[in-house]
């Protein structure tokens, strides 16, 4: 038993195409045949056998039965998210329970009412199919699904045609007809109108096994088929290409210029697998189309249709299960490492800071420490030497001194005058200056040939002056007399005018010099 | 069956991926709750060495005003340097002053001089100061000089000589005489006193009191008691 490693992805494939004949279990790798086997019946040990050489790879049932219904059908112009209950109904009501069956939908008429076109597919789920299904459900494979070979066969078409196409570059036709010889079938005919399968048939050979027998037996079939589509519509005019794969010996004998078609083509299997690239799929001996058709199939991407049984239908759901749930814990466990991840650098990250920050703060310490060292070492002393410097500051605050107030008063000049008393009180304030208060009694010395005026002009000036002198200050004059008051008498000796000078209260005097 | 296997298989395989999925949760739980409590450490010593800085800046800024106050202290004049009681009492007072008075009487030529001192209060609750205190008293000079010149010559020096700080508080000068030749004569015969000026001069003088010394070098303890 091959097992692919548990970090390598298994690649090959599966096909098993069942007809009323037998099965032929197919196994590709790619577009390359790995091994092919006919099997029986499902009970054969061949099919285990095979299929257990390679657990890892899934099945896909191609089905190549007789009994499979295809009807189409037109739906009332709904809108899109009715006509799906109609499909519905139709299938419930139309099918028996057991079948498996499905609805494609072909698109709405361009004209008229705009129906829906529904083509309604349907297989008996009985034996002998249903034990091949059974059988191959219970294999350790993966079940991919059942696929229905006359459906699929849109995409051979288009295969089909790319090999001819090659050759001969041939124009399209309306209609298009394969007939295909299957060991397990007989001769698949497949009908196609613009590409959309139209009806399917399988015939079975007649008459024996040789080539001439088997060439007759496909040309009657085919011109059968074609006078079929006949009520169908077909016309000649429409076009028809043809396609017929058979053996060698069978397409030797075969006339083609017995059908009404344009451009016929009779192709061996070895020729479809050269073309197509099919490595190791075919030799040029072989007779029947089924392997090649397979392996064609399951070279496809995209299929037309799907369908499941109930039971290989929970194990598909089950399988996505373990598939999301697979994808669910992986992109969880990812993202969780990932963070895990972040977080464990930025533990690191913090853990030199932490270390850097442990560092600072042990040095920090070590400083406050030696800081507190100096303070101590000067016990109170420190305290003591700013407090008498602060008391020092307060108590030699610059006070009043009465030096410039007689430098000041010793600029004034050109009077005849002496300061007979001076008397200056200071008031403390410990918090704000000092205010000062002066007050001077000043003489004039009249002369004897001075007039009353001469005086009165002595005095005004002299007051004018002491005013310049003192401009700071807040200057004021008492005594100054007034020509109705003086006494002539005392004229005769002098006059006496008191002069205050006091401190002010603005900043100007804040700085003065003492 | 396959179907019960599946389910067996799909059972076993999500214990196993919910085992996973725990371990490798609780992997990043741990270092969430590790990232946490070391981002907790560290704000934590940041906040420690915040506060630690503050204290350094705190110290370093009280430093800073020590030296700056040993400066400003070394420029003070050491007579005016607290003393142990400040000369609290009127009689320690007079004893001081009375020399340096007597000196000044004698260079400025006062004809005349008669002082006499107030009672020495405590004066502190003005310095707002719980180690030392201020004493002051007033002293009161009535003199009689010869110029105005002296005695404002007497007030610079006085304030210079006294220990401690002394302030005026109140000044007045009279002229007795105008400066003549006769008043000159009598002044320069001695047998007769003559003044050109009498006054008075009200001088508040302050002394620190409190227990201080100085541990600097060359510098005597201030204790001297007097």
């Amino acid at each position: 038993m091959k097992r692919a490693s548990l970090l390598k992805r298994e690649k090959r494939k599966f096909v098993l195409t069942i007809g009323d004949e037998g099965a032929i279990l197919v196994c590709v790798d790619g577009k390359k045949m790995v091994s092919r086997v006919f099997v029986a019946s499902p009970n054969s040990p061949e099919l285990a056998s095979a299929l257990s050489s390679f657990p890892e790879a899934p099945i896909y049932v191609l089905v190549d039965v007789v009994d499979q219904a295809y009807i189409q059908s037109t739906l009332p112009p709904v809108s899109s998210l009715n006509v799906s209950k109609l499909v519905k109904r139709k299938l419930s009501k139309d099918f028996d329970k057991t079948d498996l069956k499905a609805a494609i939908s072909m698109g709405r008429e361009k004209e008229g009412r705009k129906d829906w076109n529904y083509l309604f597919v349907s297989i008996k789920n009985i034996s002998p199919f249903s034990d091949w299904i059974d059988a191959v459900s219970e294999m350790p494979n993966k079940f991919a699904g059942i696929f229905l070979l006359p459906l699929e066969g849109v995409n051979y078409l288009e295969d089909l045609k790319k090999v001819v196409f090659q050759e001969k570059g041939n124009k399209q036709s309306g209609w298009q007809i394969i007939v295909s010889h299957h060991r397990v079938g007989g001769f698949r005919q497949m009908v196609f109108r613009n590409d959309t399968i139209i009806f399917t048939r399988i015939a079975q050979p007649i008459g024996g096994q040789t080539p001439d027998v088997v060439a007759g037996n496909i040309e009657q079939e085919t011109l059968n088929t074609i006078e079929y589509i006949r009520r169908l519509g077909f016309e000649d005019s429409d076009g028809l290409d043809l396609y017929i794969i058979a053996s060698f010996e069978v397409i030797s004998v075969l006339d083609l210029t017995s059908f009404p078609s344009d451009d016929p083509h009779a192709l061996t299997p070895y020729d479809i697998a050269e073309k197509l690239g099919f490595e190791n799929s075919a030799e040029p001996k072989d007779r029947f189309g089924d392997v090649v058709s397979a392996i064609q199939f399951i070279t496809r991407k995209k299929h037309i249709l799907k369908l499941h049984t109930k039971y290989t239908g929970k194990m598909e759901l089950i399988s996505k299960f373990r598939v999301i749930s697979k994808v669910c814990a992986s992109a969880c466990i990812i993202a969780t490492l990932v963070i895990s991840a972040k977080k464990f650098n930025d533990s690191i990250d913090l853990n030199n800071k932490v270390n850097v920050a442990k560092y600072d703060r042990r040095n920090a310490e070590e400083k406050l420490k030696e800081m507190d060292k100096f303070r101590l070492h000067f016990d109170e002393e420190p305290k003591k030497i700013k407090e008498i410097a602060r008391l020092d500051k307060i108590l030699s605050k610059d006070t009043w001194l009465p030096f410039e107030i007689i430098s000041n008063y010793a600029n004034i000049h050109g009077f005849d005058t002496h300061v007979s008393v001076m008397t200056m009180d200071i008031t403390e304030n410990t918090s704000l200056n000092d205010t000062m208060k002066t007050f001077m009694d000043i003489e004039f010395i009249s002369k004897d040939e001075d007039t009353l005026d001469v005086l009165f002009d002595n005095v005004e000036l002299f007051a004018s002056d002491v005013r310049r002198q003192f401009d700071d200050y807040k200057v004021t004059f008492s005594g100054l007399p007034g020509q109705d008051t003086i006494d002539p008498v005392a004229l005769a000796e002098n006059i006496t005018i008191k002069l205050g000078i006091t401190s002010p209260e603005d900043e100007k005097t804040k700085n003065k010099k003492r | 069956m396959k179907l019960t296997i599946l389910k067996k298989k799909i059972f076993k395989e999500l214990i196993i991926i919910g085992i996973i999925v725990s371990a490798v949760c609780g992997v990043m739980y741990y270092s969430m709750l590790r990232v946490q409590g070391l981002e907790k450490e560290l704000s934590d010593f940041s906040r420690e060495s915040a506060t630690l800085s503050g204290k350094i800046r705190g110290s370093k800024a009280e430093h800073e005003k020590i030296i700056k106050a040993f400066e400003y202290f070394n420029k003070i004049k050491k007579n005016k340097y607290p003393t142990k009681n400040g000369y609290s009492s009127a009689a320690s007072r007079i004893r001081i002053a009375g020399p340096i008075i007597k000196n000044l009487q004698s260079r400025f030529h006062f004809t005349e001089l008669k002082t006499s001192f107030s009672k020495s209060i405590s004066s502190s609750s003005d310095y707002k100061s719980d180690k030392f205190s201020i004493i002051d008293n007033e002293i009161t000079f009535e003199f009689k000089a010869f110029s105005d010149e002296l005695v404002f010559s007497f007030i610079k020096t006085a304030i210079e000589e006294f220990p401690g700080y002394l302030k005026m508080k109140s000044l007045q000068i009279k002229r007795l005489n105008d400066v003549s030749e006769g008043v000159l004569v009598k002044i320069r015969n001695e047998k007769e006193k003559s003044a050109i000026v009498s006054g008075r001069i009200v001088f508040l003088w302050k002394t620190i009191k409190g227990d201080f010394t100085t541990s600097k070098k060359g510098e005597s303890s201030n204790e001297k008691e007097i």
